[in-house]
């Protein structure tokens, strides 16, 4: 097999960690999460699949927008009806082990295709305000939510892993152009790059 | 700026959303041979002024297609649903 060597981040060498913007305490911290796995997994049958899941994986895949579902090492993000982002730990083979359990369903790794990155801090939800069209007040948009929505234009997928800490997943190809956007938000508040 | 309400994801900003197609369209069956109503099926549009069925796709979010009933005339959204509700049914009593 031709090695692509995708494990090669695409925001390799664009940023550099430091305090930026706006002096005193920052903002909001910013970093990338790496080494974590992403499949996609979509299907037809949802009782079935669900059962499969939470029987092989421990997780019960939610049925309703905006809803997470944690399990044994892995999450899982409502995507849509019948299909799911999942975040979990590398292995080998990670993709052909949730297919093998989800007999009706597709399952892509998608892991070298996204970015993801995490903004933490006390002015996350204003940043993030500034370009997302959600309503993201911590009453519509509380801890363990997750949508899908755009970012400054770009798509982007959002889990709320606490009260002021997102992960932002979006395609590679995103990569610049979000961490440009989160950046040129982050600066009137300060921000940290870890 | 609309606010469209997805059957899936609720209430959300147009910018989430891409206008797709009449709603209206039933595509001829394949053993159709009429050219006329092929043609009329892709082609053949009757923009109204005022209330008309279209639909949509919630391209930035759900990904879902939905049923869309809006007034052109003044934007105001009467109703949506999945894309084989009955729109003229009330929302609540849809199975
Ligand atoms: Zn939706």
């Amino acid at each position: 097999m031709v090695d692509l060597n995708l494990s090669r981040s695409a925001l390799d060498g664009v940023f550099t960690q430091g305090a930026f913007g706006a002096a005193g305490d920052p903002g909001v911290t910013l970093s990338e999460r790496r080494g974590g796995a992403l499949l996609d997994l979509s299907t037809g049958d949802i009782d079935a699949t669900r059962r499969a899941i939470a029987t092989q994986f421990g997780v019960d895949l939610p049925t309703k927008s905006g809803r997470t579902a944690t399990g044994d090492a892995c999450r899982a993000l409502w995507t849509g009806p019948g299909h799911w982002l999942i975040k979990t730990a590398p292995k080998p083979n990670l993709e052909r082990a949730w297919a093998d359990a989800a007999r009706n369903s597709a399952v892509n790794d998608v892991t070298h295709g996204r970015i993801v990155l995490r903004i933490k801090g006390p002015s996350a939800r204003d940043i993030l305000a500034k370009g997302c069209p959600l309503d993201l007040h911590p009453t519509a948009f509380p801890t363990g939510a997750c949508a899908q929505s755009l970012i400054g234009k770009i798509n982007v997928t959002i889990d709320c892993l606490d009260a002021d800490e997102f992960d932002i997943t979006t395609g590679r190809a995103y990569a610049k152009s979000l961490w440009a956007w989160m950046t040129g938000a982050a600066a009137e508040y300060g921000y940290r790059v870890e | 700026m609309l606010h469209i309400a997805c059957p899936w994801c609720g209430l959300r900003a147009q910018s989430e959303f891409t206008y797709a197609n009449d709603g209206t369209l039933i595509r001829p069956d394949l053993s159709n041979d009429s050219i006329d109503d092929h043609y009329n099926y892709v082609y053949a549009r009757d923009p109204r002024r005022g209330i008309q069925d279209e639909m949509w796709r919630h391209s930035a979010g759900c990904g879902q297609f939905l049923k869309v009933r809006r007034d052109t005339l003044t934007h105001e959204i009467h109703a949506t649903g999945a894309p084989q509700d009955d729109l003229d049914v009330p929302k609540d009593d849809r199975s």
